[in-house]
């Protein structure tokens, strides 16, 4: 009888250990080669495919479905500028695009995850968006208001007491690149991404 | 102190059995999950839904590209396989069409550039099903009766009226029916 009631609960304890630990594994277990940083921007390298391991195929599925694979797009995205400082609502950026290896490219702003609220509804700048001269160096302005020339806003930021602004600053950038080029398939470097400068910050 | 090893032992050995099926089935949960989240907001199966990006506040979107115009459905095979037809809108920076499996990987992509006119036709089923097409078109297989397709649409500029007109006009007139052979 005891022996039984013994066994109940450690099978009970082994579900109830192997449940929390997958839970917790599955966001945070990178195995190597699945995960790449390059300067300020990280990306997965691969979404969606059979061919990846358990625990990518996981996280891909429970926080970012629906993607497409690497040879299609290359996702990537960032929580600090090009010196490693989060990003902050309170500072102005200069964004400086080379001329990314891909078909078309577009840059995203996003506070939590969602759009940040401005009079144009404009929350990116993509390849046929830009305003560019020919042989001008592509640079996009991230300021308060979205203000000026191929400009996104950064809004009033989250207050100052949101957890997310505390762990990773008050807001993120994506870069996209869709069908990217085989030199980028076959290796990123930083000189293909987009330099993210502070040039001033509210005191 | 025999108890205590037994204890350990027993509860070790679930645990590390339970973790690796917990991660494996994790993809299929989570896009049953998903699932189960469309179609309380009005998606059901087989039934197309599109529109325009959403603006900020509107929805949680989840990093989602503010620049893609997505046509989707849930796939259900359970009734037969279904034809799907869609247009290419002119003006577009990239379109494409992706089928998921159940587990999140992709079944089938389709961009623009894969194809030689602006128009995608093709049969969706499952691999039971398929002894019994005899269609002139591409098929798109699926390992069960459950799946799911986006189609992305980028206007070169979502900001151009005409341009979101042809966009929207090209998506609307996409369709899924049962393959009527």
């Amino acid at each position: 009888m005891q022996n039984k009631l013994l066994i109940t609960l450690a099978v009970i304890a082994g579900l109830a250990l192997g449940y929390v630990t997958s839970y917790l594994a599955i966001p945070l277990l990178k195995l190597p080669g699945t995960f790449q940083t390059v300067g300020p921007w990280m990306s997965q390298t691969n979404m969606a495919s059979s061919d990846t391991d358990w625990y990518t195929r996981a996280r891909t599925a429970r926080y970012a479905a629906y993607g497409l694979p690497r040879s299609e797009v290359i996702y990537f995205g960032s929580f600090t500028d090009s010196k490693g400082q989060k990003l902050s609502h309170k500072c102005v950026y200069k964004v400086t695009i080379p001329d990314p290896p891909a078909r078309w490219w577009s840059l995203a702003l996003y506070r939590n995850g969602n759009y940040i609220p401005n009079k144009d509804d404009r929350y990116s700048i993509g390849a046929t968006t830009i305003d560019r001269q020919p042989g001008e160096t592509m640079t996009i302005t991230l300021n308060a208001d979205g203000l000026g020339r191929n400009a996104l806003a950064l809004g009033d930021g989250p207050g100052p007491f949101h957890p997310i602004y505390k762990l990773y600053g008050s807001f993120a950038l994506a870069f996209r690149l869709y069908q990217p080029h085989q030199e980028a398939l076959r290796a990123v470097s930083e000189n293909m991404l987009p330099k993210i400068e502070k040039m001033s910050c509210e005191n | 102190m025999r108890k205590l090893g037994l204890f350990l032992t027993i509860s070790v050995g679930v645990a590390v059995v339970s973790h690796a099926a917990f991660v494996y089935t994790a993809p299929d949960l989570a896009v049953a999950a998903s699932f189960r989240k469309l179609e309380k907001q009005g998606l059901k199966p087989n039934k197309i839904n599109f529109g325009k990006p959403y603006k900020a506040g509107e929805e949680y979107v989840g990093y989602g590209n503010p620049d893609s115009f997505s046509t989707r459905a849930i796939i259900d095979l359970s009734d037969g396989p279904l034809r799907f037809s869609a247009k290419i809108p002119e003006d577009q920076a990239y379109w494409s069409f992706a089928l998921f499996q159940s587990d999140n990987d992709v079944a089938v992509l389709y961009s623009d550039r894969d194809l030689s006119s602006p128009q995608l036709d093709l049969v969706i089923a499952t691999k039971a099903q398929m002894p019994s097409l005899d269609v002139d078109i591409p098929i798109a297989t699926l390992p069960d009766e459950r799946g799911y397709f986006i189609v992305r649409s980028f206007p070169t500029d979502r900001f151009n009226p005409k341009i979101v007109e042809g966009t929207l006009k090209a998506a609307s007139e996409t369709t899924l029916t049962i393959l009527d052979q």
